[in-house]
């Protein structure tokens, strides 16, 4: 545009327009501001108060406590197990077995032939996984699997070694069924099935032309999957990998079924000995509520890092992102030249 | 632009060898007894209607399609049915897509260097070296830090070239490069495979753009259903002064 064609006492419409949009920016946050997490944290402290105020509530919630250790423990070490299941078994799962296009040698035959076993076998695993109740899986695991697992280490593979260096005194393997151990081992199968479902999604949501590109400077398919494919599918499902990272938070309760010492055995016990069923609850509740929404709030900044269109994800600059103030700004696209 | 000033040495062995090469999509029958010998340098332009297997072929030939029936040797190496390291090979054949198919997670440097640094094994900072020059070569090294997706078609298509050719490779294919692109976006597209050409790589072009076809290859072919209609230099197959096969001279009439 031409500024001096309107003469110079006009005012230069380029400035109005700079001006207004400058306005308009500096409002932005106005818009954008996660007025929701503002509720819930006034809410938090409210219900913080009025627990810590109340001698009944007060001691159960310091009691309840106790539990929270063991909650956090069994769901992260069974959400890192089911994620590597997942993304085992999604791999596998994105890749279906396809007839051959050319002759076979024996030996691509039989490498055809393994991964064909292969897939059927995870494809099994996902089918039966996600039909049957967690709680189920749970029990099977303590009360039948792990005893009979163990009962068969300890008399063929112990008692193998025992005969073998002539040594009565090689202690038998302890595995106790109803421990924190079988609890990750059931939790992390039971959603390694579901989340290798979400991964596969993942990965199939990536353009073919993504792999044709790597195969054709010479990449393999591992070093495709790694470098190219498994970062950009992460980024899509981020958000239901969030959901079952709070999921599992809230379905660890189930381990009160094995008598371990979680929020909810802790609450079971000491709810029947006070009779204060409604107070405990109260504050499981409430325990549970603040986990998961603590949880909820670190994924959706995760995801907010990683979703700034074009950022390489590395650890450094997620841990840029989290904190306040230091969010990077989206990146305005430039004019083309 | 001065196709015929390269030196093509008359006694070297070509550098891919087709014979009777054909290929099926199921029951579809979509490369039919393909012969071809392209020779070192050589600059191939291959025209024809959509559907009529160009691509399928130029895709044949690193192997992205398998064809199952008939031979092609690419450098000396057999592609069979019993090829061990596919991916070697296509380390010697660099491919530019329609579509682009940047990394739209990693910046522009990160996806020209990661190839060299991964396959074959360069040390970062040769490889951003490397990377640097290329981009200069293709006229971009002020975008080097941005990603795929803050680029224009050209810019994108231009990365895409630099990124086939960190590999060093012996063959590029282009597979409709400016295809997809905004008219005003396709010459400095086609300014660089000029460039490229002039330098003495060996392409094979798949392309509607019978201008770039005119100036820098020094042979066209004609494609249809699958066949090698008809081929021949430049010069005789835009020349009206020669009998044409009548497919290819309804096509021609078509586009020209």
């Amino acid at each position: 545009m031409n500024p001096d064609r309107d003469g110079p006492q006009q005012p230069d419409l380029n400035e109005i327009i700079a001006e207004s949009r400058g306005r308009a920016m500096r409002f932005a946050r106005l818009y954008t501001f996660p007025y929701w997490i503002v509720f819930l944290v006034i809410l938090g402290i409210l219900l913080a108060i009025s627990i810590l105020t109340d001698k009944v509530y007060s001691d159960i919630f310091v009691q309840l406590m106790d539990g929270v250790d063991m909650t956090l423990f069994v769901s992260g070490a069974s959400y890192l197990s089911a994620l590597t299941i997942a993304v085992i078994v999604g791999i596998i799962r994105s890749n279906p077995p396809e007839a051959p296009q050319t002759r076979q040698t024996l030996r691509k035959a039989i490498l055809r032939w393994l991964r064909i076993a292969i897939y059927n076998v995870c494809t099994v695993y996902v089918s039966v996984m996600r039909g049957i109740p967690i709680l189920v899986v749970l029990l099977v695991t303590a009360f039948i699997v792990v005893p009979a697992l163990r009962d068969l280490i300890n008399t063929s593979l112990i008692g193998g070694i025992r005969d073998l260096l002539d040594d009565p005194d090689i202690p038998d393997l302890i595995w106790r069924g109803s421990s924190s151990g079988t609890a990750i081992v059931a939790l992390a199968i039971t959603y390694g099935a579901y989340m290798s479902e979400t991964v596969r999604a993942g990965i199939q949501s990536i353009p073919k032309g993504q792999f044709e590109a790597a195969y054709s400077v010479g990449m393999t398919y591992w070093q495709t999957m790694r470098s190219i494919v498994l970062p950009q599918a992460f980024r899509n499902v981020l958000p239901p990998l969030g959901n079952d990272f709070v999921a599992m938070i809230k379905d660890s309760s189930l381990l009160a079924f094995l008598g371990i010492r979680d929020i909810t055995q802790i609450a079971k016990t000491s709810s029947g000995r006070s009779f204060r069923y409604v107070e405990t609850y109260a504050v499981v509740a409430y325990l549970y509520l603040t986990l998961v929404i603590l949880a909820t709030t670190l994924v959706n900044m995760l995801e907010d890092t990683v979703n700034i269109e074009r950022e390489t994800p590395r650890l450094v600059r997620r841990l840029g992102g989290l904190l306040p103030g230091r969010r990077k700004r989206k990146v305005i696209p430039e004019t083309f030249d | 632009m001065e196709a015929g000033s390269k030196q093509v040495m008359a006694g070297d062995e070509p550098i891919i060898i087709c014979r009777e090469m054909n290929k099926w999509f199921g029951e579809f029958h979509v490369l039919r007894n393909i012969s071809l010998e392209v020779m070192p340098q050589e600059v191939l332009v291959i025209i024809g209607p959509s559907g009529s297997g160009k691509s399928t072929f130029i895709r044949c030939i690193n192997r992205l399609e398998e064809h199952q029936d008939g031979t092609i040797i690419v450098d000396g190496i057999e592609l069979s049915h019993d090829v061990q390291n596919i991916a070697e090979i296509r380390r010697e054949t660099g491919m530019v897509f329609q579509q682009f198919n940047l990394f739209p997670h990693l910046t522009v440097m990160d996806n020209i260097s990661l190839a060299p640094m991964k396959v074959r094994h360069w040390a970062r900072d040769k490889a951003e070296q490397r990377a640097m020059e290329l981009l200069e070569r293709v006229g971009i090294p002020e975008q080097a830090y941005k990603y795929p997706g803050q680029l224009s078609g050209g810019q994108q298509q231009r990365v895409a070239i630099a990124r086939a050719l960190a590999m060093e490779p012996k063959i590029m294919l282009f597979d409709e490069p400016t295809s997809a692109l905004d008219p005003e976006m396709i010459k400095e597209v086609l300014d660089v495979m000029k460039e490229l050409a002039r330098t003495g790589m060996t392409m094979l072009v798949v392309t509607h753009e019978m201008g770039f076809a005119r100036e820098v290859a020094d042979r066209v072919i004609f494609m249809d259903m699958g066949r090698i209609v008809e081929q021949g230099p430049p010069e005789n197959f835009f020349s009206d002064e020669i009998t044409h096969h009548p497919r290819t001279q309804e096509f021609l009439d078509q586009i020209l």
